[in-house]
């Protein structure tokens, strides 16, 4: 842990926390939907708060990246001259409870939309969103965060890190911001005990014994075979089919960014706007002439993992392009997830 | 921000959908993890559902044609129009004709077969959709019977004369996902897509010989049992003389890929079996569709052979009575009894006549009413579809977005779409689904149904219904099959199935027209491919700015049509891709241009459904009154 001091909170007390903290920005946090569904969604009351949730389909990234995201508005006036106003949203937003993976996945982001060309819109939103999160006890059915170190518990990188100790919750403050988010209640914080520090290294040791006990897809062994050209080109054909190009691994993807931008008229003029877009569809490359560099499903299969695991992209964009969150597990209409791709990039061989 | 629950509008398999409402606006989709279809997945176009609800393309006022063009109109003023083009016709039952569609809600579909039958007094009353996709209605009342998740859980699959990834992603998904656990899993169709990649065995048979390959597995079925146990007699009987040399002569599929692919099954207790399109609109259906029970039968499989219903609410559509010989239900309308029924829920008299189906209604009446249909696309005979509707004396078209049946109309009035209505669609599994709106319908639009009532109210003959879960209320009360289901009871789970009691009979299979035989002077079998781009009749892809670029890949670059020929004998001719051929019957010569591949096997030539336009007159008299393709037809190709 950093320079900030640790502290603990009763649970009894969060719900006045969150009061305090919608006080000041509009705060997201998982809710239940139908049933057993749960969401991120802007919260009217503490008590919508769903904390004991397995991770949700939609990644936080939708609040700093949306699906669709309006960059400015242009309308025609009266005398014939055009307006336009760009739109970036300065909106205070905390997220709350979200996983580590997905802290993971921001950081990342956080390096693409700043290298190269900053990204006025991304940056803005980063700059007014808090990340509070918390840390997982035990593995979901689809996770593997720690093939790429981005948990179950983190060091660093949030602004605030909660961890459930039972009656109470310790609060890792990691930032400035994580620190104000702490002061708008600091009444109900008192500074952590050796005892709350131990209980929370002890149960992120649980939770790493709790992965060890799992299978390994061998993440890191497919990034060396990836990044030094060991792939054959059989053996991406051979996986092509099992993909049934429908871009979910990209959309709920907390690293991947692809986009797109159109225009829909609205009042009288029009929006542009930014939209998800997705490597596994042909068009995403098609070029005005016909020619598409990537026309065969088995090259679209082979640059989403390029990307991903290869060793140039890691020194780029400075960290791994996947935090392990498991959500092309669920997602992926055919058989083309992290795991199962990585495992036969490995092994050399499909199915 | 909010996240509202609704049901994914294009096919059977029912996803369900999150639309992300900002500001009365949608501006994102994404599936539902805890559907039971769904289970977190969408495809390509569940994933672009908001593009489709935002999108540009809508028809936002009524439009009234003046001076050869329409033009914006006030709802009175198009509604009087209906009302007076309607009522004309309707004087005599014949001249009269409304089209409903598989792409509309329960309640939609529910109210136009009311305004057909009771103010109109007419059983024309169809679908273009519905009698593309299974004219002689295959596999009904319930065309699946078991869950699409079962459909992974069984011990083997068979899938016949469907492109499964493109037509019900998520049913591919359960296949991929048994085969994946080493579930053996066999397809039987022409074409290499994607489901057949990555089969065990994939048959190849020559199009139109589908029913003989089938008999082939379950002759040899029958045989390795051994036994008098080993099947019915009827059954053996059946498939006696398919033996595996008579199947490769006549299907082209080698005996060895046919034991391959029986020797998979052998040991299976539960076989899955399951056909799309490919088998259903074709002239040998009741064929196949037989052979295909057969086979379900020996595989221990007491759910029969099940049709994977394409549209999003195809299953719904028959249930509330879009078809001339059934009310909803199924009950029939000659039956005086159930029509009573309805008379006194509804008051005044409904109709007695017997109907006509879609074809036969464009080719008699002389005013139509048609809501969420697009006979012009989806119909085989696009342009005997288009003539017939130039010829109307009155046509009134409601709907979200201007197809070219819209193009063609007197009047159109604004449906509002999807994402803006409340109502249900009833998906490939009968289960019946809630849609909750969103936003509000764009500029004048209103939900189908609503527009439907205010019709009936400018003819004299009002209806009404409070809101959508009313008229969900009436359809439970009138249609047995529907009974106990209401709003409430689709709140608290994940919609409700309707239960089957009872399987719908095979119909008896035919001769069927006698396919003309290579030569060679027409040494290579032409066929139209109907498993394929089913965006082809679905104007919506086009109006979502993602899907209508993708769909230029789809359309392999030549929207102008094009046919597939296997590369071999492409390169046979010295053919080009994307050359333009001259292909030859005996009926004729048609000019397209011929994609290679890999995918189609030797000796065939497919046509996918899009391009069908411009080779239909290769197949002689093609307008078949029933619905069905022509039967595939010996061609010579050159270059043109």
């Amino acid at each position: 842990m950093a320079d900030y001091e640790a502290k603990v909170i009763a649970k009894s007390d969060i719900n006045a926390w969150v009061r305090a903290l919608m006080g000041n920005a509009e705060v997201v946090a998982p809710v239940a939907a139908h049933l057993d569904d749960v969401v991120y969604q802007p919260i009217e009351a503490p008590e919508q708060v769903a904390w004991d949730y397995e991770n949700t389909i939609q990644p936080p990234k939708t609040f700093l990246f949306p699906q669709v995201e309006t960059i400015y508005r242009f309308h025609r006036n009266g005398d014939r001259s055009i307006e336009v106003e760009a739109t970036v949203d300065q909106t205070k937003r905390v997220i709350l409870g979200l996983r580590c993976c997905d802290v993971s996945g921001v950081l990342y982001m956080d390096n693409v939309f700043t290298q190269d060309n900053p990204d006025i819109y991304y940056l803005a939103r980063r700059a007014n969103t808090t990340l509070i999160s918390l840390t997982c006890p035990r593995p979901f059915p689809w996770c593997f965060c720690v093939c790429s170190d981005a948990g179950p518990f983190l060091s660093s990188g949030y602004d605030v890190q909660l961890t459930d100790l039972g009656a109470r919750m310790l609060a890792e403050v990691g930032s400035e911001k994580g620190q104000a988010a702490i002061d708008v209640a600091a009444n109900l914080f008192s500074p952590a005990g050796q005892d709350a520090v131990d209980r929370r290294n002890s149960l992120e040791a649980e939770a790493e014994r709790l992965f060890e006990q799992r299978e390994t897809n061998h993440m890191a062994s497919a990034m060396r075979r990836v990044s030094v050209g060991q792939v054959k080109d059989e053996l991406w054909e051979a996986m092509a089919p099992w993909c049934l190009g429908c871009g979910g691994c990209n959309f709920l993807c907390p690293c991947c960014f692809c986009f797109n931008m159109h225009d829909f008229p609205a009042n009288g003029g029009g929006v542009h706007c930014r939209t998800w877009d997705s490597c596994a569809f042909p068009g995403l490359t098609r070029e005005v002439s016909g020619h598409n560099p990537r026309s065969e499903r088995a090259q679209r299969v082979e640059r989403r993992f390029y990307h991903k695991l290869s060793y140039q992209y890691l020194e780029k964009e400075g960290l791994p392009g996947c935090v392990g969150c498991g959500r092309c597990v669920i997602t992926c209409l055919g058989t083309t997830t992290m795991p199962n791709i990585s495992e036969g990039i490995r092994r050399g061989a499909w199915r | 921000m909010r996240q509202v629950l609704t049901v994914c509008p294009y096919c059977g398999c029912g996803c369900g959908i999150y639309l992300q409402v900002e500001d009365e606006q949608v501006t994102g989709a994404m599936p539902s993890f805890k559907h039971p279809v769904a289970q977190g997945r969408l495809c390509i176009r569940g994933w672009h559902a908001h593009e489709l609800a935002i999108s540009p393309k809508r028809i936002t006022t009524p439009l009234v044609r003046k001076n050869g063009k329409l033009q914006p109109a006030t709802w009175g003023e198009a509604l009087e129009a209906v009302a007076r083009g309607l009522s004309a016709a309707k004087d005599s039952p014949g001249s009269v004709g409304v089209l409903g569609s598989s792409r509309l809600t329960n309640e939609d579909n529910f109210v136009l077969m009311r305004f057909a039958r009771a103010v109109l007094g007419t059983n024309n009353i169809d679908s273009a959709s519905r009698l593309a996709r299974n004219p002689a209605m295959l596999g009904s009342p319930g065309f699946m019977t078991d869950s699409i998740p079962s459909l992974g859980e069984c011990d083997a699959v068979v899938v016949c004369g469907s492109d499964v990834a493109e037509q019900l992603p998520k049913a591919a998904t359960e296949m991929l996902l048994a085969a994946w656990r080493g579930v053996p899993l066999i397809t039987i169709s022409p074409r290499a897509d994607v489901v057949a990649k990555c089969a065990d065995q994939s048959l190849r048979p020559r199009p139109g010989t589908e029913a003989l390959a089938v008999d082939g597995l379950v002759h040899l079925l029958i045989s390795e049992r051994g036994g008098e146990t080993a099947a019915p007699q009827e059954i053996a009987d059946a498939v006696a003389e398919a033996t595996p040399a008579a199947v490769e002569q006549a299907t082209g599929v080698p005996e060895a890929g046919l034991r391959a692919a029986a020797a998979e099954l052998a040991d299976r207790q539960r076989v899955a079996v399951v056909y799309g399109t490919g088998v259903t609109q074709s002239p040998t259906a009741e064929r196949t569709v037989a052979a295909l029970t057969r086979l379900a039968r020996v595989a221990g499989n007491e759910s029969g052979a099940q049709f994977l219903s394409p549209d999003c609410n195809f299953q719904g559509a028959c249930d509330m009575g879009i078809h001339p010989e059934f009310l909803s239900g199924y009950q029939p309308a000659a039956d005086a009894e159930a029509r009573a029924k309805f008379e006194q829920a509804w008051g005044g008299k409904m109709a007695t006549a017997p109907g006509s189906a879609a074809t036969q209604m464009l080719a008699r009446a002389k005013a139509m009413l048609v809501m969420g249909d697009d006979p012009v696309a989806s119909l085989v005979s696009s342009s005997a579809a288009g003539r017939a509707l130039d010829g109307l004396d009155f046509l009134a078209v409601i709907d979200t977005f201007m197809t070219e049946t819209a193009a063609r109309a007197h009047v159109v009035l604004p449906a509002a779409g999807f994402a803006e209505v409340d109502g249900t669609f009833t998906n490939a599994e009968r289960r019946v689904q809630r849609l909750r709106a969103a936003t509000k319908p764009a500029g004048e639009s209103r939900p189908g149904w609503q527009i439907v009532c205010e019709a009936a109210k400018a003819m004299g003959s009002p209806i009404n219904y409070d809101s959508a879960a009313a008229i969900m209320d009436e359809i439970a009360r009138l249609t047995p099959l529907y009974a106990g289901c209401s709003y409430a009871v689709l709140d608290e789970g994940w919609g409700w199935q309707w239960p089957l009691t009872a399987r719908g009979e095979t119909p008896e299979p035919g001769e069927g027209p006698a396919a003309d035989a290579v030569d060679a002077e027409r040494p290579l079998l032409l066929a139209i491919d109907s498993t394929l781009y089913p965006w082809d009749t679905d104007i919506r892809p086009l109006c979502a700015p993602t899907l209508e670029r993708e769909h230029t890949i789809h359309a392999r670059d030549y929207r102008q049509g094009f046919v597939e020929m296997n590369a071999a004998d492409g390169s046979t001719l010295q053919l080009r891709p994307g050359q333009t051929v001259e292909v030859v019957s005996r009926h004729g010569s048609a000019q397209i241009q011929a994609v290679l591949s890999e995918d189609i096997p030797p000796g065939t030539v497919l046509v996918p459904y899009q391009s069908r336009e411009k080779v239909l007159a290769l197949f002689g008299d093609a307008e078949a009154a029933d619905g069905r393709l022509p039967a595939p037809c010996p061609v010579a190709i050159r270059k043109a």
